[in-house]
């Protein structure tokens, strides 16, 4: 053991550790004023948003992104009461990378409870997806 | 249920472990000595998993978009798709190289053939997210090139066994060691940094991604310290235990496993 720590560790590993530190403190040091937290995909927010009644009929849904999702492979999807899809047209998004995913109805939808199915893909490949409820009573 | 990612991320580490490993220590030039039977297969396990590892990748990444086989070109055509597609393209180099079947020139090949794996790798994963831009990229790609030099070289010259200059072989692993295993260290801690430093200790600690780091450090830690004990064997005897050398393998194989899980769950915020 002595020979051990005599040998190996104070002639070589101590060296290299000692190397490896005044490489990895500056540049460590220097990172610290670059620490953001790394991006998650999230909902932010909704339209509709979750859990609410409007009443007026919606004409699109849009959800914000925390950060901005691959457009080729996001989905959002509407379901009526009896689980039936309600058409929308193709996703679209505006041109800054804030703005929300777009699915506008083909017909707006009447009175009824539907449901927002949405998935989609970060920049490294996290696939994230969420569903929620909104309801819509038209006033008459 | 085994995540079909997980599966692939499995098999391309291992396939870059022993590509780069392949790479930094080449098999002995003589035409008198076969390349020993473990190394070829080796050799030949991780020309297979790194042509696995893109597809079963694409078949997870589509699986979980639910897109059908028609719309993969949707995939493919994202910046997601580009950068599987590179990665692609660095596995069939190693592929190809790996087997050494373009003679002198399989090594250059080989080369090239890592140094874009281990660049492609991060590209799908969290160095292509968050901030740091190509600096994040570079520091994944050195880490990917130091831990298949260091347990790469390592598993190869446990593969080759026995040989006339099995004392040379030993001293040249270490001192390829020497160099990757600080290396991989300092890379790993910077992408730590990279990728908790905006934590607190209690998110990192709660989260099962800080969990599974610390199992990763304690792992890493003890393979250092295996290894610092076998260099000393190394250059008073010539050789490594055999014993101690396996079980630096064993665990490096948790690390690899422990790493496919850890890159595919999401860092605390």
């Amino acid at each position: 053991m002595t020979r051990f720590v005599r040998s190996t560790l104070m002639r070589r590993l101590v060296p290299a550790l000692a190397i490896a530190t005044a490489v990895a403190v500056p540049m460590v040091s220097q990172a610290g004023m670059l620490l953001h937290p790394l991006p998650h995909l999230r909902l932010k927010a909704s339209f509709p948003a979750r859990d609410t009644t409007l009443t007026s009929a919606p004409q699109d849904v849009k959800l914000w992104l925390s950060e901005p999702a691959d457009m080729a492979t996001s989905k959002i999807a509407v379901k009526n009461a009896a689980g039936a899809d309600v058409a929308t047209a193709k996703l679209t998004r505006g041109v800054r990378s804030d703005d929300p995913l777009v699915a506008k109805f083909i017909t707006a939808p009447g009175d009824g409870k539907y449901t927002v199915t949405w998935k989609a893909m970060s920049e490294d490949g996290h696939v994230v997806d969420g569903t929620y409820g909104f309801t819509v009573k038209l006033a008459r | 249920m085994i995540e079909l990612t997980a599966v692939a991320k499995v098999l391309l580490f291992t396939g870059a472990v022993v590509a780069v490993g392949e790479a930094m220590l080449p098999p002995r030039v003589c035409a008198c000595c076969r390349t020993p039977r473990a190394r070829a297969l080796l050799r030949a396990v991780a020309a297979v998993a790194l042509l696995l590892a893109p597809l079963l990748w694409l078949q997870a990444q589509r699986s979980a978009l639910e897109l059908p086989w028609t719309d993969v070109s949707a995939l493919l055509n994202g910046g997601w798709g580009r950068n599987w597609t590179k990665l692609l393209t660095a596995c069939l180099v190693c592929a190809v190289a790996l087997p050494r079947w373009f003679g002198r020139f399989s090594s250059p090949v080989l080369w090239a053939g890592v140094v874009a794996l281990a660049i492609a790798m991060g590209g799908l994963g969290h160095a292509n997210a968050g901030g740091w831009g190509i600096a994040a990229r570079a520091i994944d790609a050195v880490h990917v090139l130091a831990i298949g030099a260091w347990i790469g070289a390592l598993v190869l010259a446990m593969a080759d066994g026995p040989s006339d200059d099995i004392g040379a072989r030993w001293r040249r692993m270490s001192a390829i060691a020497t160099i990757a295993a600080p290396l991989a260290v300092i890379t790993g801690v910077m992408s730590s940094l990279r990728l908790l430093g905006a934590a607190s200790p209690r998110a990192i600690l709660t989260a099962q991604y800080g969990q599974m780091l610390l199992v990763k450090t304690v792992l890493v830690l003890v393979i250092l310290a295996f290894g610092a004990a076998q260099r000393r064997n190394v250059h008073a005897i010539g050789v490594p235990s055999s014993r101690a050398v396996r079980l630096e393998v064993i665990l490096a194989a948790a690390v690899i496993l422990l790493t496919a899980v850890l890159t595919g769950s999401e860092p605390p915020e």
